[in-house]
């Protein structure tokens, strides 16, 4: 169960071009808040996403982690702050297909956007660890930083994930994208895209190539930015592209959990009594 | 950050290795010691691990072997990496990962975090990204969940 489909966040900084050789002109700061998910990326979900572990899942594991490194520092007869619970948004595949919502695009650009559910377990994390005394710190962490109580408790979390998921999953998700790049109606769709960025100005052979545009490095998104990943949004409605490319990747979801049906069940079986061991943890915390 | 997330090269390696009389390489000391020896200097001097809680590695080869570059956050674009004392980019070239954060690490196959991603957990080892169907190497951002 190592592998989960990710929603993703953050925003990323790293070094810029502009256009033209003249310096981009920045944009104006990222909101604070990241616009909603579009209940385009809430419904973008493939069958194989079933059987791997959830983000609310992954964030379940943790709270447990987290409770048995308390369990560990009380022992030891300190105190430990356990983390608020978070909720967590499950959008996996907000940037499977680069950007696919107007909002973002406009603020944005190609930048990650971190997810709020995210940057609260961060800003709790931080500030709890930022409180702790040296021996708590070397208590919970060890000298290294992934040693101590917290070590324990993260073997003891994940101890029973089933590690089969890791070959089968991964192989097939990977799959199912390369297959689907090769597909005759994806191609066709790319071109469709293709011919209304070149209507707007903006040269890219697919999407994939405008979001790994190395101009956009900066640690802001420029105006150049924005203004093609806008673009980007429109030329993907417009062609019909995220759902053509969805509707191919569903069937190989679709036929490939058919296909393994058995191999999958026992994943799911296994990951369910995992889980339920791990909410276990949490049920009997005080 | 950008810096932060950048691995050293070729130059750091040197510094590492020769700066180091425990790490030097010599005629008595194997490659793989020497390899070893650098990897846990590199990683020894550049651990605020105490604070960052460690770092993800990737490496060039199965079995955690050939090149390697350790990160302590999100890096969106990897193609301005290199495995660490070498020209070759890390961009779509690792084969395997320890993830020794106590924060999960989603590995996307694209540039800009795009595609197919999978998730390393904190703590854990994969000894080889690739599969029977589409060749491994697809590595192209890391994000970390911090």
């Amino acid at each position: 169960m190592r592998r989960i489909l990710i929603a993703t966040a953050l925003l990323v900084p790293a070094a810029s071009s502009g256009c033209a050789g003249t310096p981009p002109a920045a944009a104006p700061p990222p909101a604070s808040e990241p616009p909603a998910p579009t209940a385009e990326v809430l419904s973008l979900r493939f069958p194989l996403e079933d059987y791997e572990l959830s983000l609310t899942e992954a964030a379940t594991v943790e709270t447990a982690e987290d409770i048995l490194v308390g369990r560990c520092m009380t022992a030891r007869g300190l105190r430990w702050q356990a983390l608020p619970r978070v909720t967590v948004t499950e959008i996996p595949n907000r940037r499977r297909y680069g950007v696919i919502e107007p909002a973002v695009a406009a603020t944005f650009g190609y930048h990650l956007v971190e997810e709020p559910s995210d940057r609260k377990r961060s800003r709790d994390r931080r500030l709890r660890d930022l409180a702790l005394t040296r021996d708590q710190r070397l208590a919970a962490y060890g000298t290294g930083g992934t040693g101590g109580c917290w070590a324990e408790a993260n073997a003891r979390a994940w101890r029973d994930m089933p590690a089969a998921e890791d070959a089968l999953l991964r192989r097939l998700v990977q799959e199912s994208f390369a297959t689907s790049l090769r597909d005759p109606h994806l191609r066709s769709s790319f071109r469709a895209w293709s011919r209304c960025m070149a209507g707007r100005g903006f040269g890219y052979p697919d999407p994939l190539s405008a979001a790994a545009d190395p101009r956009w490095r900066s640690p802001r998104p420029s105006r150049e930015e924005t203004r093609t990943a806008v673009a980007d949004v429109a030329c993907k409605e417009q062609a019909g592209l995220v759902r053509t490319w969805s509707a191919i990747e569903t069937a190989f979801h679709r036929k490939a959990a058919e296909r393994h049906r058995r191999a999958l069940l026992v994943l799911r079986a296994a990951k369910a009594a995992w889980l339920a061991d791990v909410r276990r943890i949490i049920s009997e915390a005080p | 950050m950008r810096i932060r997330n950048r691995i050293l090269g070729g130059a750091a390696l040197t510094a590492v290795l020769v700066g180091s009389g425990t790490a030097a390489v010599g005629a008595s000391t194997s490659l793989s010691a020497a390899r070893q020896a650098g990897h846990s200097r590199l990683a020894a001097s550049e651990a605020s691990g105490e604070a960052a809680g460690g770092k993800l590695w990737l490496y060039e080869h199965d079995g955690f072997k050939g090149g390697f570059a350790g990160f302590t956050g999100t890096d969106r674009d990897l193609t301005d990496n290199y495995w660490y004392g070498t020209s070759r980019r890390v961009d779509n070239g690792a084969s395997s990962v320890k993830n020794q954060t106590r924060y999960g690490v989603t590995l996307y196959q694209n540039v800009g975090c795009t595609g197919a991603h999978s998730y390393e957990r904190p703590n854990s080892e994969d000894k080889d990204l690739s599969n029977n169907d589409i060749r491994d190497n697809r590595t192209s951002c890391v994000y970390f969940h911090r």
